[in-house]
């Protein structure tokens, strides 16, 4: 293929700059239309900026235990919502400046403005302005928004979603979280370590209901123990206003009230003005681009990638899925989207990280399995952090000794979580990390005893009163 | 290890006092012992339905999450609620002031089928 196709992209989040960067990296000639701020949502109002808040909720609980760690800290802390916002305007201002300078040295070209496509064997990007750039391969990167469900009056003040919070002036007392996902469990971690009182309203009966049982349960207590109020098992289906407080009802039945309403109920693809019927770009019933494994759409010379096209709506998800379409535009050989060894991280307190299989999912799929967990709390490490909560828990198949899932709750466990990623990535086995020398003392020695554990002795456990080994010989 | 000898007890480590027509439970002196120094209660509501040998809730410690099994079926009519700051109490006092659930509607045939103390103090070895 030609090093001077030239790329267009729309849409500048993870998925359109890290194409952008990858395409003009491998010589192609590339054109960038964002409409607001590069990094997308996830450096505009997403990802980034909520990883400053959840350290600072990290900070205050630190705070609120400094006695024990034989540090008078006299006056109370005083978490300051305007002064953090500011903050964090400063931390994005920079990261974008950082992207900036990454796309002027790759010499690709940025245009702020909305774009739409215009289908052809040379796509068209018509800028706003009426400009046209014609372009021999076009990547569709136009991100997701917050679903907003029509029954809930939304204000953007009281009644938001995640998007709008950094609008606020204030941190309310009180605040209803509808959702029990990834989104609202964060958020009520952050709020609840800022003095807010949470109440979380919930489809499902418990937090994160879709991640690996164990996780889910262990999240549920430690919302309890920070005394974050869960509801679960009956949709909101309406909210009202009473004297400045929001009451959210299930039919009749009043759930909860506070001073402000946050709704994390999800994301929505977003293809508005990307002219999709008028292209004959197929789409699905969420509304979300169809793309094939090479993130080709119907349409000649078309692709997407990220949150437009639905499915794991993650950023480094969008990023990998980039990376494959660029990829196959450039003819270049690359290994192909695996959805099955994405780790997921989720930043509550303490964090959660999961990568592959979930017990449950594992079952259905018929593989005899063995479990084994480790307890961060039987780690020296974890005791001198202050941060016992949580555990690893790894399911290997029997026989084959392949490591199927990996799913942890404990301090820093979404930066652990990579080396259970690297070996399901790659069809590993148990044996890869237990013949691995973990360095002593780290939060990684926990997933090394839970790898001990699935079919032989941790070294740190209670004796097992019968080993199961499996046939298949060691390497 | 302290072993009350008006007491139920089952295998679990729990112990049961009837007290009119509901019952009391607790975690015994052996557990509290061999647990230590207990800093969180995970317990169910007022009105949750429990199942004999099942799991409940849990007791935390800086060494080990415990799970709390039910020695009946029953309902939850009462929630010790001095365990939610000071779960420690269970240590200084694991069969007065350490009470955990107040559970009614069991089946009198099944809190019978108990051990007593004696039968406890064999199993404890």
């Amino acid at each position: 293929m030609s090093a001077t196709l030239h790329i267009g992209i729309i849409g500048g989040g993870p998925a359109g700059y890290v194409a952008a960067l990858y395409a003009a990296a491998e010589g192609a000639q590339v054109t960038l239309v964002e409409q607001a701020g590069m990094g997308g949502t996830c450096l505009q109002r997403g990802c980034i900026p909520t990883k400053r808040l959840v350290t600072i909720s990290h900070l205050l609980h630190k705070m609120s235990e400094s006695e024990r760690y034989g540090i008078d800290l006299g006056a109370q802390p005083l978490p300051r919502w305007e002064k953090m916002c500011t903050g964090i305007e400063q931390l994005v201002s920079g990261v974008e400046k950082g992207l900036d300078g990454l796309m002027k040295d790759r010499k690709i070209t940025v245009i702020q403005s909305t774009a739409k496509p215009i289908a052809g064997v040379k796509p068209i990007i018509q800028l706003v302005d009426g400009e046209r750039v014609q372009v021999d391969r076009l990547l569709l990167c136009t991100g997701s928004n917050s679903h907003k469900p029509a029954l809930f009056p939304f204000n953007d003040r009281s009644v938001c979603t995640s998007d709008e919070i950094w609008q606020w002036q204030d941190l309310p007392e009180s605040l209803v979280i509808v959702g029990e996902g990834v989104i609202a469990c964060e958020f009520a971690f952050i709020f609840n370590a800022m003095g807010v009182k949470v109440t979380m309203l919930g489809m499902m009966d418990k937090p994160l209901p879709t991640m690996d049982q164990n996780i889910s349960n262990i999240i549920n207590r430690e919302m309890k123990k920070k005394k974050i109020q869960f509801k679960g098992g009956k949709p909101v289906s309406s909210l009202k206003q009473q004297d400045n407080l929001w009451q959210a009802y299930s039919d009749d039945e009043i759930l909860a009230c506070a001073e402000r309403v946050l709704v994390c109920t999800g994301r929505v693809a977003n293809t508005e003005g990307l002219g999709l019927q008028s292209n004959n770009i197929k789409y699905d019933h969420r509304g979300a681009i169809i793309v094939d494994e090479f993130m080709r759409t119907n349409v000649p010379h078309i692709y997407a990638a990220g949150d437009v096209t639905g499915g794991i709506m993650l950023a480094h998800a969008a990023s990998a899925q980039a990376k494959v379409a660029i990829a196959h535009m450039l003819d270049i050989k690359y290994h192909s989207y695996d959805a099955d060894s994405v780790p997921y991280a989720v930043f509550t307190t303490p964090e959660v990280a999961a990568v592959g299989l979930t017990e449950a999912q594992a079952i259905d799929r018929e593989y005899d399995i063995s479990i084994g967990s480790f307890d961060m709390r039987a780690l020296g490490k974890a005791h001198a952090m202050g941060d016992i909560a949580g555990g690893v828990k790894l399911i290997a198949e029997v026989g084959s000794r392949r490591l199927l899932g990996a799913h942890m709750v404990g301090a820093n466990v979404t930066e652990l979580i990579h080396e259970a990623t690297l070996i399901i990535a790659r069809n590993g086995l148990v044996d890869d990390i237990t013949q691995t020398i973990h360095a002593h003392p780290t939060l990684s020695e926990a997933v090394l005893e839970a790898a001990e554990d699935i079919f032989d002795q941790a070294c740190h456990k209670p004796l097992k009163q019968e080993k199961v080994k499996s046939h298949a010989s060691s390497i | 290890m302290l072993v009350p000898s008006d007491l139920f007890y089952t295998e679990d480590h729990i112990w049961v006092k009837k007290v009119v027509d509901s019952v009391l439970i607790g975690i015994t002196d052996y557990a509290q012992n061999s647990l230590g120094e207990l800093q969180y209660l995970d317990l169910p509501s007022v009105g949750d339905q429990l199942s004999k040998g099942v799991s409940y809730g849990s007791a935390e410690t800086s060494k080990s999450v415990s799970d709390l099994f039910s020695p009946l079926d029953a309902v939850v009519a009462e929630v010790n609620t001095v365990l939610n700051d000071t779960p420690e109490v269970i240590n200084n006092s694991p069969y007065d002031d350490g009470w955990i659930l107040r559970l009614t509607d069991y089946k009198i045939e099944e809190l019978e089928a108990l051990l007593d103390a004696k039968a406890y103090t064999e199993f404890l070895g």
